[in-house]
């Protein structure tokens, strides 16, 4: 039962993983952390640390992980095969048939729209990452650091960016 | 991760062309889910209908779901420890600086309209100060957008 209610809570979250991981970092806190209680604050954040910094889309990692955590292995291939699952049925009906989705008139309103709701989840992400996590100004610096490089240097790789932070913060926090 | 897909795909396994990739990488931009599966399914089933795309999934989820399963096996153990602990700090503050980043960067390219700029303050209010549900608040500008918004 328990494997079921993981891969519907995932499908559900899968299906409105709109602008990237990031953007689902909200989403997954409200569900995961504040309404079922499956995993405590600290350790989301710590995942999240983990699931920005390996191979494979950032929603993607954190549903196996999250997963795992609920129920071992099984629990982290339902998750994954969740989240992925109504996006997967979504592209392949899209690529069956022909769906010009760009052209289409009511999909641009729907998706312009959703963008902008996107804004406000990517600034609420950001918000409850650094009140969750940052205990004291340091971090807060180091995320001000981390944003200008990131604007500042188009090229550089986003994940040698997190993982430059990561050893700063071994040694400076 | 774009240019080496880009780079297999296109140049080395010639299952794409240039204009197709572009397509496909637009579309699987637009819709739900990570671009990758997106990516991947739309790529599989051009070379091999329904199994292509079901394969190349399962084929591109399968080192993201062993690294992660891996790294949650030894968590609890690697956890403990205090360096641990800043480095994922200190990875964190990065990832606040990187969606930031990311943020401004959509912020900018953003084409505000009235209804927009009304949608972003409603959606923000409802999020900050009422504490909706995430969830709902995405499906109330999905809903507000195809009734009065005049998409880009």
């Amino acid at each position: 039962m328990l494997l079921l209610k993981i891969f519907l809570e995932f499908c559900k979250i899968g299906i409105i993983a709109f602008g990237g991981g990031n953007a689902i970092f909200p989403i997954l806190h409200r569900e995961v952390v504040e309404n079922l209680h499956w995993i405590g604050e600290q350790d989301f954040l710590y995942m999240v640390s983990i699931a920005e910094t390996t191979p494979g889309p950032i929603g993607m990692n954190l549903s196996t992980f999250i997963g795992h955590r609920l129920a071992g292995f099984p629990g982290a291939l339902v998750a994954t095969i969740g989240y992925d699952f109504l996006p997967f049925l979504i592209m392949l009906f899209v690529a069956i048939a022909v769906v010009r989705l760009r052209e289409n008139k009511i999909y641009r309103r729907f998706l312009s729209a959703v963008m902008v709701v996107v804004l406000v989840l990517l600034m609420r992400a950001a918000y409850l990452m650094a009140a969750g996590g940052f205990h004291d100004f340091r971090p807060y610096l180091l995320a001000l650091a981390a944003f200008i490089a990131f604007v500042k240097f188009k090229k550089l790789n986003p994940i040698y960016l997190l993982i430059i932070c990561g050893l700063v913060g071994m040694f400076c926090f | 991760m774009v240019p080496l897909l880009e780079r297999v795909l296109v140049e080395k396994k010639k299952y794409l062309n240039e204009k197709e990739f572009t397509e496909i990488f637009s579309i699987g931009q637009i819709l739900p889910g990570s671009l990758m599966i997106n990516m991947a399914t739309f790529t599989g089933y051009k070379i091999a209908k329904f199994f292509g795309a079901l394969f190349s999934c399962i084929a591109i989820t399968i080192p993201p779901l062993t690294i992660i399963t891996l790294i949650a096996i030894f968590y609890g153990k690697f956890i403990e420890f205090v360096l641990v602990k800043k480095l994922m700090l200190g990875i964190l503050a990065g990832v606040v600086g990187e969606v930031s980043g990311i943020t401004l960067k959509m912020f900018k390219k953003t084409k505000f309209d009235t209804f927009k700029i009304v949608l972003l303050l409603f959606s923000f209010a409802l999020m900050f100060v009422f504490h909706v549900n995430p969830i709902y608040i995405v499906i109330i500008g999905a809903v507000s957008g195809i009734l009065l918004g005049k998409g880009d």
